[in-house]
């Protein structure tokens, strides 16, 4: 008899032990943090940590260039440590999702979020929690995305000439509202591009981040364009990561087994919302898929002659997170095979800073290609290298996600029109 | 837990569209109220080999509730009917149990769901 009569049994799945997964990505972002003594001394960290925390971190802020390499990986660390710490607190089951979350915090503390700007949005989502009379445990991924709008919080605190009375006051205020709104933002927008952007959080956020500069704009606040990229760290950086990422393909061989079996498997999905390579396919097969999304990267990011700093080291580890959840080499190829066909034909060169970050955060397209193709993948990431240049003036580039902001758009316009020329197609025959 | 009926809709719809891809004719659904939880049973005749969609639906009704999970993407479940969101069904209910009439073809799915 196909498929049998036995109940579904669910039970927490063998594969994805909870201990692991946490224990993995506290030593991960542990390691880290100790690998800044490889670049400065303590206290030269310390000084370059408050360098990050009070300077304006809005687009492109590249905090290996404010405070140096050392305080740079000392933040992303100590951030995604507590970011584990707090989901921990809050018993959170970890899943995909998780995995994607922390690793988007630690890259994005790499240039924009930092120890003091992220914790008034967490606070904006948990009141919104208390006003809901639920667990502030059922909103928290809202709240670790949402932090995606964390530079205007500090530039409302560093960068406007008020009394610092006034300024602290306006900084809380702005980032419990924007948390505030998140939540129920992030569900509504979801229908918007039907999952197909995997940076949700990212669209909303340039949504609220465009609300928010418009108000700034209405009182004189005028946005300078700002661009602090560090060059020269790829000799350094790229064999570190590369190791990183090695050693990341390595534990999650030996967790299965010393087996490749589940990462075929993964490679197969179409990585739409909801795809939890985790609870699908188990730690081992999620941790190969990681590193594999890791280190294709770093080395995109060499043969196209580009940089690793701490923008690009963002695009890295947001497609490292996010290959637990969506994304993997054959669903990725198109879209980057798109931002690169988009740097032959077009007026700027691939190893622009915008194009070098656009390539990578594209991804967050993904299941277009999963679902519909690589023809409308490579469509979907040339359309994303154009749009995503000019959103940014939308929100200023307080919104970190800028393409996960543009991503949502492509996704909106382009996800109908492919469904109905295929619609069109099945109803000719053809 | 705001729009509980809706999920609830939401649920089925992504069935029922499961069902479709099995080549389903006649649907049957029915959703009983319970002050403590909802269930849920959808019925289908249903052609061809279904063996491995009822392997992969199995697989994808045994995802734990994820009720952090569930919050910010419910409204994706029964939104297209070319791909499938029933791992989310999985993360939004208790338990399930699936019953196939290999010789007729019907499938029947019931689900639990606890407010």
């Amino acid at each position: 008899m196909p498929g049998g009569n036995e109940p579904v049994v669910k039970t927490r799945d063998e594969a994805n032990p909870q201990n692991a997964v946490y224990v993995i990505l506290a030593g991960t972002f542990l390691s880290l943090a100790l690998l800044s003594l490889l670049f400065d001394t303590p206290a030269g960290i310390l000084q370059g940590l408050e360098r990050i925390v009070t300077d304006p971190d809005y687009l492109i802020t590249d905090y290996m260039g404010v405070g140096g390499v050392g305080a740079a990986f000392v933040n992303s660390g100590l951030v995604s440590l507590l970011f584990i710490g707090l989901l921990r607190c809050l018993r959170v089951q970890a899943t995909g999702i998780t995995i994607a979350a922390i690793w988007t915090v630690a890259g994005f503390s790499f240039f924009g979020k930092n120890l003091l700007n992220v914790w008034f949005i967490v606070a904006g989502v948990w009141l919104y929690a208390r006003y809901r009379k639920e667990p502030f445990s059922r909103f928290v991924y809202a709240a670790l995305f949402g932090t995606a709008l964390a530079p205007l919080v500090t530039q409302i605190l560093f960068g406007f000439n008020l009394p610092l009375a006034f300024r602290i006051s306006l900084a809380v205020l702005a980032g419990l509202s924007i948390g505030f709104v998140l939540p129920p933002l992030g569900t509504a927008m979801m229908r918007f591009h039907q999952g197909f952007n995997l940076y949700n959080i990212g669209f909303v956020s340039g949504l609220v981040g465009s609300v928010y500069l418009s108000l700034f704009r209405s009182y004189g606040f005028i946005p300078a364009s700002r661009l602090i990229w560090t060059t020269g760290q790829n000799k350094v950086l790229a064999p570190l990561f590369i190791l990183f990422f090695a050693w990341q393909f390595l534990i999650g061989f030996l967790l299965n087994g010393r087996r490749f079996t589940g990462l075929s498997a993964i490679m197969g999905y179409t990585g739409r919302v909801v795809t939890d390579f985790l609870l699908l396919e188990g730690l081992g097969p999620t941790l190969m898929n990681m590193a594999l999304g890791g280190i294709g990267s770093i080395l995109y990011i060499l043969a196209i002659g580009g940089d690793i700093n701490g923008p690009t080291l963002a695009g890295v580890f947001t497609v490292v997170g996010f290959s637990a959840f969506g994304k993997h080499p054959r669903n990725m190829a198109p879209i980057v095979a798109g931002v690169v066909l988009g740097g032959l034909t077009k007026v700027w060169g691939l190893s622009d800073p915008p194009i070098q970050l656009a390539a990578l955060f594209a991804t967050t397209l993904a299941p277009v290609a999963g679902e519909f193709g690589i023809f409308w993948g490579i469509v979907a990431g040339f359309l994303h290298s154009s749009l995503v240049l000019n959103v940014g003036a939308l929100h200023g580039g307080f919104n970190l996600y800028n393409n996960g902001f543009s991503g949502g758009a492509v996704a909106a316009v382009l996800v109908p029109v492919i469904e109905a020329i295929r619609s069109g197609r099945e109803s000719d025959g053809s | 837990m705001v729009h509980e009926h809706e999920r609830v809709v939401r649920m089925v719809s992504e069935l029922q569209n499961f069902l479709f891809s099995m080549g389903a004719m006649e649907i049957h659904s029915e959703i009983r109220e319970t002050p403590e939880c909802f269930f849920v049973s959808i019925k289908g005749n249903t052609r061809g080999n279904i063996c491995r969609k009822l392997d992969k639906l199995r697989k994808l009704l045994r995802m734990p509730r994820q009720a952090d999970m569930e919050e910010e993407l419910w409204l994706l479940a029964g939104s297209v009917d070319y791909d499938t969101e029933l791992s989310l069904v999985g993360m939004m209910t208790d338990s399930a149990e699936i019953r196939c009439d290999g010789e007729a073809g019907v499938v029947e799915i019931e689900l639990l769901r606890k407010k």
